[in-house]
């Protein structure tokens, strides 16, 4: 009898997985976060790296492919165009940005760009700007202490009418090491960083000329970001 | 002989790998701005989507995705601006239901509301024939009465919701045309 009970124990059980067997559908997408490899503190054999993103004014990745778009009603008013995140590490960067005309084929549509930067900020929590903090090198009994301080570039406005406009962001990075030890640290910049701004464009209803700047049409204009080592 | 071999390659990749971290040294990127102006008599329609904030994104084209959601929320708005004031236009929206791209036969009836700007116009119960085409009642738009005329619009935002059965629905991408017309001028 308890054999019996057994037997039928064991067949429930393997018939138990089959049973909850459901057609479930996984759903998987892929995420991926880059952390910048921080092996030599004084950064002496690091891979130099930018990357860079832009958001639309909501704040959603945006494809290079898609443009911005603009029309009647978006004349007379100030508004976000978008917003860029730039992060590197080691080395000091500048950006410049293009601003094309806003043209037809023999017109243009005067706007208005502020480029707006915020405060760099270091990716590494030990490593906050202003701040000193003692680091043990590993060749060495020496604590140094590391200091870094950056400045931003103020708000810039451009006016593009049929020219193009260049609006250079310089970005000032310092980074010091007391005791000091020759050759470090390396362009400056130990870790990690990001620099985000954002970017607002108006279109006025009248040029500056006193003409009228709504005149119909479809208009294109390209912004190009430049990045390159350097301040 | 074979040594020199191991040490010859070894020095290539550290070559290439020199040569890598020179091309990250620059960056560039572009990206089109494009602005339409309409006409200067007539309203210009162009589509936006709306989020779940409400705020308006544009869309390019006149092909949008909605989540298949039961609520009855505002999707999308058709944006009518006008470069004239004091004018008068009245339309239509017909539709017929979200028929299954592949799948024959197979499709999910929705409820329409038209709105204008936030005020709702007409609401349409969903139909169960997705041959039938839906009209809506005629709605009337005007501009603005003084002002530069320039940058005059008017929103008219339509809502959908699906059914509850529409969460049973067959799996699949569901796909409906919503038409605009302008009924007189």
């Amino acid at each position: 009898m308890r054999r019996t009970h057994f037997l039928t124990l064991l067949l429930l059980l393997s018939l138990l997985p089959v049973s909850a067997k459901t057609t479930v559908e996984t759903l998987s997408k892929k995420i991926s976060a880059y952390k910048y490899e921080v092996s030599n503190l004084f950064a002496d054999n690091q891979v130099k790296q930018f990357q860079f993103r832009l958001l639309d004014a909501f704040d959603q990745e945006k494809n290079s492919a898609v443009p911005f778009l603009l029309d009647s009603t978006d004349i007379g008013k100030t508004q976000t165009l978008c917003s860029y995140i730039i992060s590197g590490n080691l080395m000091k960067c500048k950006v410049s940005i293009d601003f094309t005309p806003l043209k037809a084929d023999s017109s243009y549509v005067e706007y208005q760009i502020t480029v707006t930067p915020l405060s760099t900020k270091m990716g590494n929590s030990k490593f906050t700007s202003g701040s000193t903090i003692p680091i043990v090198h590993a060749n060495g009994n020496t604590d140094y202490t590391f200091s870094y301080s950056s400045t931003e570039p103020s708000a810039q406005t451009a006016t593009i009418t049929d020219q193009k406009v260049t609006i250079p962001l310089s970005f000032s990075i310092a980074c010091t090491l007391s005791p000091s030890l020759s050759g470090y640290p390396k362009d400056g910049v130990i870790d990690h960083w990001t620099r985000e701004g954002t970017i607002a464009i108006n279109v006025p209803v009248t040029k500056t000329d006193g003409s009228d700047n709504a005149t119909a049409g479809t208009y294109q204009a390209n912004m190009t970001f430049t990045i390159t080592e350097g301040t | 002989m074979e040594g020199k071999k191991a040490a010859c390659t070894i020095i290539l990749i550290l070559f290439l790998f020199g040569l890598y971290a020179e091309t990250t040294k620059l960056t560039s990127a572009s990206y089109l701005i494009k602005m339409t102006i309409s006409g200067t008599d007539q309203y210009a329609v162009s589509i936006r989507q709306v989020k779940n904030d409400g705020s308006l994104v544009p869309v390019e084209g006149s092909s949008l995705e909605i989540p298949m959601d039961s609520a009855l929320k505002d999707r999308f708005a058709f944006l009518l601006s006008c470069n004239q004031y004091g004018a008068q236009f009245t339309y239509k929206l017909s539709w017929k239901a979200l028929k299954h791209t592949t799948i024959s036969g197979i499709y999910i009836p929705y409820t329409l509301v038209v709105k204008r700007a936030s005020a709702v116009v007409a609401t349409y119960a969903p139909g169960n024939d997705p041959t039938v085409i839906h009209e809506s009642d005629p709605f009337t738009v005007k501009t603005k009465e003084t002002g530069s005329g320039r940058t005059d619009y008017e929103i008219c935002t339509v809502a959908i919701g699906f059914s509850e059965e529409a969460s049973t629905a067959l799996a699949g991408s569901y796909a409906d045309t919503i038409t605009l017309t302008l009924v007189t001028s």
